[in-house]
């Protein structure tokens, strides 16, 4: 186990854009919080085709439902930052060791590849997210004491309301997400990394070409599309899944619905949890286990320095 | 004492290069073993062999383990370094303390630690500030540090001035080397490391074509200069090489005994140099690199 976490310290030395995108992105939300511009002329705030504005009262769940949106969009580019820096990261996790010959220093070590290649997943699809995970939470929550700050006194004011139901709620979906995303997406994330064991340069190329040529010859060849499906089902997939049910939750307001009502399912709809039911991410799973089976081969037997 | 090392019939091809072909030794515990050949002749594979670093054909044992399947177990016995360039350039020093100490359980941090205050070496560096001499320094204070049984060094002073190549060579003998420990070293600058080693293997094409205990090399190889008057006399007597140097021939003699060849003119015992010389280009053996 000690040894587990001193690898994973080295993915943070030597990739150190992993824990510093994130952080700089907060601090660039926190400071948009802090110094953008505040107007409260004809100030309005509309979701998802409900508008609120000044001349209106607000009731208490109207503000939950503000708060809860709020702070989950407040999150979002952290996130995103974090979607970049992990795909480079994987692009580069088993090549940059073989580029600059380190890889021979890491080998005298008693540390078998099998753990190497293994820190390296963990990092990508637990480690960051949940960092990120954490940044983000603590970043959402100065960005609202700070905006509330900001506000207090103009009219934005009462739209604007901490509720510690709803904050935990957001979190806990966001986690929950964040984890069952690394595992949707960890086929990605092994054929990477299996890329990157095996390339000699320019991985990011030998990462996008075969689907791209595979696409193409499926298409010359046979005239269909199927490649292209089941690549793209595999991108988005995670995405649509979540979308599955804005149908409903888009129309906002029900008759007879109470705010707090429409905000808890809405949360539900986006909780991505129903996935680990369907078999696709399972297979999924599996896949990427094979393909950093073949990283760790081919670490092994690897031998070109 | 069973040896440290046994290796028995190796084979390792790349294409149609026999990079070991056909190669058993033995190393015993407490020796210090110079491989020497020239450029391409299978030190390196060799190297990589017993580490666990590369597949090949053929039996092997390393403390006791075979490398192919239990690289990393083999790696708490087992030291290396390969060259000057193998620590990579983000790595801060302390991290390379803390990532030993973190997986490697023979790792005396403090031992690592005192090393490096008797040099420039600061904490806070990176290896990519540090220089050549000094990412030497650092690797060596890691090895140093661990209570491992085999070091194994391949060009371990490449590209280093001959301070640092000293002091390195000095360290090792001083503060690593005992009874109990076992080192193979790699080098092309063979006259640097000839007073240390304990046996000599050199090997060739593939082949070893020496291997030797240092101190049976007085008993079985002579070097002898003769006259044009004396050389045909030489010459039956099989010189395993000979060199023409203003018209006076230096033979080289393996296996004839000192009384044979006394009347030829002064005896006296190769250097590691002149034998590694004497023993690569010899026609049998094919021209040296």
């Amino acid at each position: 186990m000690k040894q587990f976490m001193t690898l994973i310290r080295r993915e943070f030395w030597e990739h150190r854009g992993l824990w510093m995108a994130p952080l700089i992105a907060a601090g660039f939300l926190i400071a948009a919080v802090a110094l953008s511009g505040l107007s409260s002329n004809g100030f309005k705030i509309s979701i998802d085709d409900q508008h609120f504005n000044f001349a209106q009262a607000i009731t208490q769940d109207q503000k939950a439902k503000l708060f809860g949106v709020g702070i989950a969009a407040l999150g979002l580019p952290i996130l995103i930052t974090m979607v970049v820096v992990v795909f480079f990261y994987l692009a580069d996790a088993m090549y940059g060791e073989r580029k600059d010959r380190s890889i021979l220093f890491w080998k005298s070590m008693p540390v078998s590849d099998s753990a190497t290649v293994w820190s390296k997943v963990a990092t990508a699809l637990a480690v960051v997210p949940v960092y990120t995970w954490v940044v983000g939470m603590l970043t959402v929550t100065l960005g609202f004491l700070i905006g509330s700050i900001r506000v207090s006194g103009t009219p934005i004011e009462k739209f604007v309301a901490w509720d510690t139901g709803i904050w935990f709620q957001v979190q806990a979906i966001a986690l929950a997400n964040m984890l069952v995303a690394s595992l949707w997406y960890a086929p990605v994330a092994g054929y990477m990394l299996a890329v990157s064991a095996w390339a000699r340069r320019s991985v990011l190329m030998w990462i996008t070409l075969p689907p791209v040529i595979l696409v193409w010859l499926e298409e010359i060849i046979f005239k269909t599309k199927h490649i292209a499906v089941f690549i793209g089902n595999r991108l988005t997939g995670f995405f649509e899944f979540l979308g599955r049910d804005s149908g409903p939750a888009q129309k906002g307001l029900e008759k007879g619905q109470t705010e707090m009502q429409w905000l808890s399912e809405r949360m539900d709809a986006i909780s991505a949890v129903d996935l680990l039911g369907r078999i696709e991410l399972w297979a999924g799973v599996l896949v990427a286990v094979g393909l950093v089976f073949v990283a760790v081969r081919m670490r092994r037997y690897r031998d070109d320095t | 004492m069973s040896p440290i090392i046994s290796a028995r019939s190796l084979v390792k091809n790349y294409g149609e290069t026999h990079a070991l072909d056909n190669v058993s030794f033995e190393v015993e515990p407490g020796r210090i073993v110079g491989l020497i050949g020239p450029n391409g002749a299978g030190k390196t594979t060799a190297l990589k062999a017993l580490l666990g670093l590369t597949p090949f054909k053929g039996d092997m044992q390393v403390a006791g383990r075979d490398p192919r399947v239990a690289r990393d177990e083999l790696m708490r016995d087992v030291c290396f370094i390969a060259d000057v360039a193998v620590l990579p350039k983000w790595l801060r020093v302390t991290q390379a303390l803390d990532f030993v100490e973190g997986v490697h359980p023979k790792f005396h941090r403090a031992r690592a630690e005192e090393f490096l205050q008797k040099t420039d070496i600061k904490m806070k560096s990176r290896v990519r500030e540090l220089s050549k001499g000094m990412v030497t320094q650092l690797h060596l204070a890691l090895i140093l540090a661990i209570d491992a049984k085999l070091l194994v060094l391949d060009e371990p002073t490449l590209g280093l001035d001959l301070l640092y190549r000293r002091a390195f060579y000095d360290t090792l003998l001083n503060d690593y080397f005992n009874e109990e420990r076992t080192i193979i070293i790699t080098t092309h600058q063979v006259e640097e490391i000839e007073n240390l080693l304990t046996d000599v293997m050199f090997i060739n094409h593939g082949k070893i074509v020496l291997n030797c205990a240092v101190d049976a090399l007085p008993a079985r190889f002579h070097q002898v200069v003769v006259g044009p008057d004396k050389l045909a006399a030489a010459r039956a007597l099989n010189p395993i090489h000979e060199r023409e140097v203003f018209g006076r021939y230096g033979m080289t003699f393996d296996g004839r005994p000192a009384a044979e060849l006394e009347s030829l003119g002064e005896l006296r015992t190769p250097s590691i140099a002149d034998l590694f010389v004497a023993m690569m280009s010899k026609p049998a053996q094919g021209a040296a690199a």
